[in-house]
C-alpha cells in the first residue's frame, strides 16, 4: 500500500515537471528551470516521506515553541 | 506577475470574499466559548479594528507604489535584509494557505463525505485553485463579481428561513460578564481574518488606480465582517451561546435546522456551498499571491511554473499541521494571535519605516 | 504563392498572338472539357471568347456578348489597339468590366464565371462578370426556426448574402470588405460591419486574423473560425454563427462584425460574448415580458443540462439524508433491482442518448420516425423493464437532453454535452462538493476568456448596469437606449425613449 502511494506521488511529480518543462525550455530561462526543479524535489521528498509515515517535522510546533519562549 | 489589472470594484469584492473567508467557518465557536451571548460585540469591535487596519494596509500600499509587498521590502531594504523580510512573509501566507485549505478539508470530511480520504479533498479543492490561479488576477476578479450576487442571496435565504426560530433571548442577558470578555474576545475575529490581510498587499498592487481603491478595501473589510457579524448573530439567536460554543461548526448545525413546509430538509447543503465559495477565494488570493511572492524573491518572471510543486507541498503541509482538531483549538487560542500580530501587523510596520526612511533618502539625494 | 488578394504580379504576363495565349489557358486547365473556346473575327480581327460552362449565365454570354460582339459590330477595319479601346468602352453591354495582364488573374477570373475576350496582337484581355451557377435561391431555414421573424436564410452564394444584409441596413455606412482567403479554393469572403459603428480595433483585429490565415481551402465558415478564435482550448464559443439575415444585421448594428464566407450559408459574427448564444432574433419581435421570461429559461435549461445527471448520481450516492423522505423512499425502490451504480447507470444512458441523437441526424427521412420510435420507446422502456435501469434515471436523461434543445446557439449546446460528463464522473467520486468545484472551476474558465478584446462574461462580469437591460430582461424596443458598451464604445442613442404612445 505505501509503496503504491510514493509511486504515485513521484508520478504525479514526473507529471508537474513534464507539463512545465517544455514551457520553460522554450522561454529559455534556465534560472527559472532550476528554481522550479529545486522547489519541485523539495516538496515531492516532503510528499514521499509523509506518505511513508515518516514524522515530517510540523513548523506549527516551532511557531508555537518560540512564541511561548518569548512569554507570549 | 501577468500584465493584468482587477478594477478597485473587483478588488472590494476580492476584499469582502476574503473576510469571509474560513473565518465565517471558524469563528463562531471561540467567540462563544470566551464572550458567551455577547459574541456579537466582539465582531463589531473587530471590524473597527479591521477598518483602521485596511487603512494602514492601504498607506503601506501607497508608499510602496505599485509593488507587492515582497517587491517593497526588497526595494526599501536592499536584497538581503529585505529577503529576511520576505522569507518570513511568505512563510506566514504559506503557512496559511495550508491552514485554510485543512479548514474546509476538515468540514468537508467531518460533514458531507465522510468516506472520502482528506487528502484527496485537499488535492481536488488545491487544483481547482491552481488552475484558477493560472489563469491570472483578471479571471479572479470577474468570477468574484459573478459569485457574490450568489452569495448574497444565498446569505439572506438562509437568514429568513431560519428567522422563525431565532429566539432573541438567546442573547440575554446581555454583558453578564461585563465587557470586558467580548472586547478581549475580538481578538479572535481580528486574527482571522483582518490580520491576514496583509496578504492583499501582494494584489493591491494590481488594482487599478483611483481613490476608490482604498475606499474598496475599508468597504470590503466591513462589508466582510457584517457579514461575519450576521452569521455570529443567527448562531447565538437560533442556537443559544452554548450550544454555539460546543458545536464544532455551529452555522451548519443552524442550517440542518431549516425545515421549510415541513418538506425541504436537506438546506444545509447551502450554507456548506457559501463556505466552499469563500474559502475558495481566500485560498487563491494565498495561493496566487505565496506563488507570486516566491517568485519575484527569486527574480523569476513567471510565477506560473511554481504553483504546482508549492501546491504539493501545501498539501502536505495541511496534513501535517495538526493531528486532531484539540491541537488546533490549542494553537488558534493561544498561539495564533502573536503570530499574526507580529507578521499582520510588525511586518508591514517595519516595511513602512523602511519605505518612508528609502524615500527620505532618495529625496535628500535629489537636493 | 498568394495567400489572399489576386493582385499580385506573376512572372507571366498574356502574350499578344491569341493562338499563343488560348493554348496557355488551354494547357493550364488541363484540356478541360467544360472550358469554351469560341473563336471569332471581329472587323477581321481573330479573337476568342473564352468561359467555363456551367459557371456562366449563358444569356448573358449569349446575348450580351457574343450577339454584341458578332452582330453589333461595324465592320470597319481599325487597328487592334482603337478595335480594344471600343469595345471596351461602346460596345459591351455588360455591368461589370474589366482588364487583365497575368495569366493567373485571368485563370481565376475565368474560374468564377467570368467571360474572356482575347483578341489577337492585345496583350491584355477584357473580363466581364457574367456569374450565373445554380444555386439553391432563398430559401427557409432549416436550423433556426422562428415562430414570428423573416425566415428567409442566407445561401451558398456570396452575391446573394451580401444583398440580403444590405437590404436590412440601408445605412451609407455598412462596409462590405472583400477578402479570398484559400489558397486553392480561393474563397470569397465579406468582412461586414458599420463603420462608425464598429470598434476599429476590433475591425482591424478581424482583418489581420483573416489574413493571417494560410491554408489550402476554405469550404466552410467553421474553418475561418478555428483559425480566428480566441480560445483554442476552450470547448465553449467566442465566434457566433447565424444564418438568418436578421440575426446578423442585429449584430451589425450592434456595433459586432460579421464575416460571410461563399459557400455556406453560415455567417460568422464577432465579438461573441457568453449571453449571446443564449439570445434568440425571436425574443426581440415577441413581447418583451414573454421575451425576458424564455431567456432567464434559457439560462435555467443550461444549468439542468449540465448538472441533472450529476446531480442525480451526487444524491443517490453521497448524499441520500438530503432527499426529502418520501422521493427518497421511491428512488430507493426504483433503485432495487438495477444491477449498476448510479454512476454507471447514467453513463450508459447519456451515451446511448448521444448515440441516438447522432444517428438521428444521418437517418434518411422516410426511416427517421421508424428508427426514432425504436430508439425512445422501446429501448428506454425495454431496459426500465428489463431492470437495466431506474425510470427516475430515464427521466433525468430525457430532461437534460431536451433542455440542451432549448439553448438556441447549437455551438452553446456543444461545451455543455462533454462538460456533462466531467461532472458526472466528479459526482461519483466527490459528491457534491466534487460539484461545486467543478462549478467554481467552470465558471473561473468562463471569466478568463476573451472574444476580440471583450471579456467573454460581459455584462456580468465586468458588472456594467446600462447593459443588464438587454441581457435577462428585455427591455422594450423604446427602453433600448443604448449599443453594450463592451461592444460599441461611440453609443449614439439608439432610440428615443419619448416615441412610444403610452
Amino acid at each position: 500500500m505505501r509503496m503504491w502511494t510514493t509511486i504515485a506521488i513521484l508520478a504525479v511529480a514526473a507529471a508537474i515537471f513534464w507539463l512545465e518543462f517544455p514551457r520553460l525550455k522554450k522561454a529559455g530561462k534556465i534560472k527559472d528551470i532550476w528554481f522550479f526543479s529545486i522547489i519541485l524535489f523539495l516538496t515531492t521528498t516532503v510528499s514521499v516521506l509523509e506518505s511513508r509515515g515518516v514524522n515530517v517535522p510540523n513548523p506549527l510546533d516551532s511557531i508555537q515553541a518560540f512564541y511561548q519562549a518569548i512569554g507570549l | 506577475m501577468d500584465n493584468q489589472t482587477i478594477s478597485p470594484r473587483q478588488f472590494m469584492f476580492l476584499v469582502i470574499l476574503f473576510t469571509i473567508g474560513s473565518s465565517i467557518l471558524i469563528i463562531p465557536t471561540p467567540l462563544a466559548l470566551e464572550a458567551r451571548q455577547d459574541a456579537w460585540l466582539s465582531v463589531i469591535v473587530a471590524i473597527l479594528v479591521g477598518l483602521l487596519l485596511s487603512l494602514f494596509y492601504s498607506k503601506v500600499g501607497k508608499e510602496a507604489e505599485g509593488k507587492t509587498f515582497v517587491q517593497a521590502a526588497q526595494y526599501a531594504f536592499g536584497p538581503w535584509i529585505g529577503r529576511v523580510l520576505n522569507l518570513f512573509y511568505l512563510m506566514f501566507l504559506y503557512i496559511l494557505s495550508a491552514l485554510v485549505l485543512r479548514n474546509i478539508g476538515d468540514f468537508m470530511t467531518t460533514q458531507i463525505i465522510p468516506e472520502t480520504p482528506l487528502q484527496f479533498t485537499h488535492i481536488l479543492f488545491l487544483l481547482v485553485i491552481i488552475a484558477g490561479a493560472y489563469l491570472g488576477i483578471e479571471a479572479m476578479g470577474r468570477s468574484a463579481e459573478i459569485f457574490i450576487p450568489w452569495m448574497v442571496l444565498l446569505l439572506i435565504f438562509m437568514v429568513i428561513s431560519v428567522a422563525p426560530q431565532i429566539n432573541m433571548e438567546h442573547l440575554k442577558p446581555h454583558f453578564e460578564n461585563g465587557i470586558w470578555p467580548p472586547i478581549k474576545a475580538s481578538g479572535i475575529v481580528i486574527g482571522t481574518p483582518y490580520l491576514e490581510m496583509i496578504t492583499l498587499l501582494m494584489i493591491y498592487p494590481y488594482v487599478k488606480e483611483g481613490i476608490k481603491k482604498t475606499h474598496g478595501w475599508m468597504l470590503g473589510s466591513v462589508i466582510g465582517g457584517l457579514a461575519l457579524l450576521l452569521i455570529t448573530l443567527i448562531s447565538l439567536l437560533v442556537l443559544g451561546a452554548d450550544l454555539t460554543g460546543l458545536n464544532a461548526y455551529p452555522t451548519y448545525k443552524v442550517g440542518e435546522k431549516i425545515n421549510i413546509a415541513g418538506f425541504l430538509e436537506g438546506l444545509e447543503i447551502i450554507i456548506a456551498i457559501i463556505w466552499m465559495i469563500t474559502i475558495f477565494f481566500k485560498l487563491i488570493i494565498l495561493v496566487y499571491s505565496t506563488t507570486v511572492g516566491v517568485a519575484q524573491f527569486l527574480n523569476m518572471d513567471d510565477h506560473r511554473p511554481l504553483l504546482l510543486p508549492l501546491g504539493m507541498g501545501t498539501v502536505v503541509l495541511s496534513i501535517i499541521a495538526y493531528p486532531d482538531v484539540a491541537y488546533f483549538e490549542t494553537f488558534v487560542g493561544e498561539t495564533w494571535s502573536a503570530y499574526a500580530l507580529t507578521h499582520g501587523l510588525l511586518l508591514p510596520l517595519v516595511l513602512l519605516v523602511g519605505l518612508l526612511v528609502r524615500k527620505k533618502f532618495s529625496k535628500r539625494k535629489q537636493t | 504563392m498568394d495567400k489572399g488578394s489576386t493582385d499580385q504580379p506573376t512572372s507571366s504576363l498574356l502574350y499578344s498572338s491569341l493562338n499563343d495565349n488560348v493554348t496557355m489557358v488551354t494547357k493550364r486547365l488541363g484540356e478541360s472539357s467544360d472550358l469554351v473556346v469560341r473563336h471569332i473575327s471581329i472587323n477581321k480581327t481573330p479573337c476568342a471568347v473564352l468561359y467555363m460552362d456551367g459557371l456562366v449565365d449563358k444569356n448573358t454570354v449569349q446575348e450580351y456578348i457574343m450577339e454584341a460582339l458578332m452582330l453589333d459590330m461595324p465592320s470597319k477595319r481599325a487597328s487592334v489597339k482603337a478595335l480594344y479601346e471600343k469595345i471596351k468602352t461602346a460596345s459591351l453591354p455588360i455591368g461589370e468590366l474589366s482588364e487583365v495582364e497575368h495569366i493567373d488573374e485571368l485563370l481565376h477570373r475565368l474560374l468564377s464565371g467570368e467571360t474572356i475576350l482575347l483578341i489577337d496582337k492585345e496583350k491584355k484581355a477584357l473580363v466581364a462578370s457574367t456569374k450565373g451557377w445554380r444555386d439553391r435561391g432563398v430559401q427557409e431555414s432549416t436550423a433556426e426556426s422562428v415562430i414570428r421573424g423573416p425566415k428567409e436564410a442566407f445561401n451558398e452564394t456570396l452575391r446573394t448574402n451580401t444583398a440580403l444584409l444590405r437590404r436590412k441596413i440601408r445605412d451609407s455606412n455598412l462596409r462590405m470588405d472583400a477578402k479570398k482567403i484559400g489558397k486553392m479554393t480561393q474563397t470569397d469572403i465579406a468582412v461586414a460591419y458599420l463603420e462608425g459603428t464598429a470598434e476599429d480595433s476590433v475591425v482591424r483585429d478581424v482583418h489581420k486574423r483573416l489574413e493571417n490565415i494560410d491554408i489550402d481551402g476554405v469550404l466552410e465558415s467553421g474553418y475561418i473560425e478555428e483559425y480566428i478564435q480566441d480560445a483554442q482550448y476552450s470547448p465553449f464559443p467566442t465566434v457566433y454563427y447565424s444564418e438568418k439575415p436578421d440575426t446578423i444585421a442585429a449584430g451589425i448594428l450592434e456595433g459586432r462584425v460579421a464575416i460571410i464566407v461563399d459557400g455556406t450559408p453560415e455567417v460568422l459574427l464577432v465579438p461573441a460574448l457568453f449571453v449571446n448564444f443564449f439570445q434568440s432574433s425571436e425574443d426581440y419581435y415577441q413581447r418583451a415580458d414573454i421575451g425576458t421570461l424564455i431567456r432567464i429559461l434559457r439560462l435555467v435549461c443550461f444549468c439542468i443540462a449540465l448538472f441533472m445527471p450529476a446531480l442525480y448520481i451526487a444524491f443517490t450516492t453521497f448524499h441520500q439524508e438530503m432527499i426529502p423522505a418520501p422521493l427518497l423512499i421511491s428512488l430507493a425502490a426504483q433503485r432495487e433491482g438495477v444491477p449498476f451504480p448510479a454512476f454507471v447507470e447514467a453513463l450508459i444512458m447519456e451515451l446511448t442518448f448521444e448515440i441516438l441523437r447522432e444517428a438521428g441526424i444521418r437517418l434518411p427521412k422516410p426511416v427517421g420516425s421508424a428508427v426514432s420510435i425504436v430508439g425512445a420507446l422501446v429501448l428506454g422502456q425495454s431496459a426500465v423493464q428489463a431492470g437495466l435501469v431506474s425510470p427516475a434515471m430515464v427521466i433525468v436523461v430525457a430532461i437534460t437532453a431536451i433542455s440542451s434543445f432549448v439553448i438556441p446557439a447549437y455551438n452553446m449546446a456543444i461545451p455543455i454535452r462533454m462538460i456533462r460528463f466531467v461532472f458526472m464522473v466528479l459526482a461519483a467520486t466527490f459528491g457534491l462538493y466534487g460539484i461545486i468545484l467543478g462549478m467554481i472551476a467552470l465558471v473561473f474558465h468562463l471569466c478568463s476568456l476573451k472574444s476580440f478584446g471583450v471579456p467573454y462574461m460581459s455584462p456580468f462580469a465586468p458588472f456594467v448596469a446600462k447593459d443588464q437591460k438587454d441581457v435577462l430582461i428585455r427591455f422594450p424596443h423604446w427602453g433600448l437606449f443604448s449599443r453594450p458598451t463592451s461592444i460599441a464604445k461611440n453609443n449614439e442613442t439608439r432610440t428615443n425613449p419619448n416615441s412610444k404612445e403610452s
